[in-house]
Formats: C-alpha cells, sequence, structure tokens
C-alpha cells in the first residue's frame, strides 16, 4: 500500500512540475507584440517574419545585421524584418543612439539611421559622449534637425521606446540580439548563424505559405 | 543536538528552494537565454550545449521541488550534489583559466538575483557541502 501511494504521489507530483512551468512559459512566449516601437523591413505578405530585439551598442546585433540583409535580399516577399528597440542598461550610449533612430523614424528614415548606427558602432559607442556624432548621422541622413532636436527631447518619444522594450521584457528577452522565427528564438549571433539562419533558408526555400 | 531535529529540514526546505527557484526561473523563459549563457562560459563542448541548456533546468527544479515536499529526499539531495559539484567544477574551471566570464552566472535566469561567477561558486560550494549531508543522513 505504501509504496503504491508514494509512487501515485510521485506521479502527481511529476505531472505538475512538468506542466506549471511550462504553461508559464508558454503564455509569455505566446503574448502578442505591440506594433509601437516597432519598425518593419520587408513585405507585408511575407509569410516568415524575423522579429528581432535589438541594441545598436551591442556588438553582436552588428554582426546579426549583414545576415539579415542577405536574407532580405536572396528571398524577396518571402522574409521579413521587424526591429523592437531592446537598449541594454550595462550599454551606456545605448538609449541616446535608440532615442535618435526613433526620431529618424519619424521623418520616415528609420533604417537608413539604423544601418548608420550599426556601421559606425565602434565610432560613436567608444566616444566619451556620442551626441555630436548622433546628430551628424541624422544630418547626414538629411533629417529636418529642428524636428529631430524637438523629437530627442519629447518624452514621448522614450515611451515608445519602452513599449518594445517591455514587449521584449514580456517575451524574456534578456540578452541581444534576440531573435524570434514563429516558434523558435535565436539569442546571440553564433546562434542566429548557426541555427537561426539555417532554419530560415530551410523554411525560405521550402516554398513556405 | 536538539536543534537538529528542527534545523536540517529548515536547510533541506531552503536548498530545495534554491534549486526550485532556480529551475523554475529558467524553465519559464525559453531556454536558448541559457544557452547563450553557458556558450558564454566556454569551457563545455559547444555540441553539448543545447542539451544542457535543457535538462539542466528541469534537474535543478524537480530536485528542488522533491527536496521541499520531502519526496525521495535522499535522491533528490544527490542529483543536487551532483549538480552542485558539476557547477562548481565549471565555475572554478572558468576562473582558473579566465576564458570569458559572464557578468552574471546565469544561474537564476531573467529573476531579480543576479550573482557574479564567483559568488555563485560560493553558493555551489556551501550548497554540495549541505547536501551532501543531507544525502547521508536521513534529514
Amino acid at each position: 500500500m505504501k509504496p503504491h501511494g508514494t509512487w501515485i504521489r510521485g506521479c502527481v507530483l511529476t505531472a505538475i512540475l512538468i506542466a506549471l512551468p511550462l504553461s508559464v512559459r508558454w503564455l509569455r512566449l505566446t503574448s502578442l507584440l505591440p506594433a509601437e516601437g516597432s519598425h518593419s523591413k520587408g513585405s507585408a505578405n511575407a509569410p516568415i517574419e524575423i522579429v528581432e530585439f535589438s541594441d545598436f551598442q551591442c556588438p553582436a546585433c552588428a554582426r546579426v545585421q549583414p545576415h539579415l540583409a542577405d536574407l532580405l535580399k536572396r528571398f524577396p516577399g518571402k522574409v521579413r524584418v521587424t526591429f523592437y528597440h531592446f537598449p541594454l542598461r550595462g550599454h551606456k550610449w545605448a538609449m541616446p543612439a535608440h532615442l535618435s533612430a526613433e526620431c529618424a523614424a519619424r521623418q520616415g528614415k528609420f533604417w537608413k539611421y539604423h544601418d548608420k548606427l550599426y556601421q559606425e558602432q565602434a565610432t560613436w559607442s567608444a566616444a566619451e559622449d556620442p551626441s555630436e556624432l548622433l546628430l551628424r548621422y541624422a544630418d547626414g541622413a538629411g533629417l529636418n534637425m529642428t524636428q529631430f532636436v524637438s523629437c530627442l527631447r519629447d518624452p514621448a518619444t522614450e515611451q515608445v521606446l519602452m513599449a518594445g522594450r517591455k514587449a521584449g521584457e514580456k517575451r524574456a528577452v534578456q540578452s541581444t540580439p534576440a531573435l524570434f522565427v514563429r516558434e523558435k528564438l535565436f539569442v546571440g549571433d553564433v546562434q542566429f548563424r548557426e541555427e537561426g539562419f539555417p532554419y530560415i533558408e530551410s523554411l525560405a526555400r521550402g516554398g513556405d505559405q | 543536538m536538539k536543534a537538529g531535529r528542527w534545523l536540517w529540514p529548515i536547510v533541506r526546505v531552503a536548498i530545495g528552494a534554491l534549486y526550485a527557484y532556480a529551475g523554475f526561473m529558467k524553465l519559464i523563459e525559453p531556454p536558448e537565454n541559457f544557452q547563450a549563457i553557458l556558450s558564454a562560459y566556454r569551457l563545455l563542448p559547444p555540441a553539448a550545449v543545447p542539451a544542457l541548456a535543457r535538462l539542466v533546468p528541469w534537474l535543478e527544479w524537480f530536485s528542488g521541488m522533491f527536496l521541499v515536499f520531502g519526496y525521495l529526499p535522499r535522491a533528490a539531495a544527490a542529483l543536487i550534489c551532483a549538480l552542485s559539484a558539476s557547477f562548481s567544477a565549471l565555475l572554478a574551471a572558468s576562473l582558473l583559466t579566465h576564458k570569458g566570464l559572464p557578468p552574471d552566472c546565469g544561474c537564476f535566469g531573467e529573476s531579480g538575483l543576479h550573482l557574479t561567477p564567483p559568488q555563485a561558486l560560493a553558493l555551489d560550494v556551501v550548497t554540495l557541502g549541505l547536501s551532501l549531508r543531507l544525502t547521508f543522513k536521513k534529514p
């Protein structure tokens, strides 16, 4: 009797211990992502969406960019990249960079500014104060500087950024880059290069609907 | 002597809760987060990292909760011994070889509890000692 009771207790406990964390994880990972604070590139009807939580000051995020560009180029109409701001607290100049990019977005130049930030990451992230550089990039992108500076000072801009960050936190994003492709997550440039990139290629080549 | 009657059950529950917490906080996240942290230690075989990232949190969660509920307590304590010993070895090797340590040990997932690798090593050594005692003497 006693061993039998022990086994039953063990089975019930095991079932609960399996179900509990998996349920919480499922609820987190299926939480809807807001449109606010996101920027997309690629066809709106593309069957494969890569949702990227990224930090402009993160070197691994910079290393992922050529792979994303390659996928968009090689599979036009099949792949779409959606960017969410995820400035990491440990990166001193991440917030100014993300604010600047969001202000560039208001003038329709997000992706141009985004690419510039990653290309020049080594320069502005090592600067004592990159404010001047960030303004120079905006000017180089053809932005209206009065509007740009006004946007930088607008508290609503930071709120938009934080909406993206909160969405990432709900999805348990901890580090960047974090790239969601359907049900799969790839964290860091190595995981994306070794696992994510081949996965997306196989989806795209498979004539995915 | 009398203190041991109530002390060791408290120790059992405390260690169980610690491991259950560590395992649970990793399990409610995608395993890729922990996988990225394990990769950062650069001491584990890369081919083993994805499997370990998925297996270890479950071992922590089950052994911790079994210990908390007093179900198969010696087996649970033995598993925690093995886990503590493994974590200690990994952290000590990383510290000694300077192969590049992540700033956060990754022990507790995204929770507010963030330990540096040296802090985690100290905690693992303590839990190893206590769980050894729990394994070999009925709590």
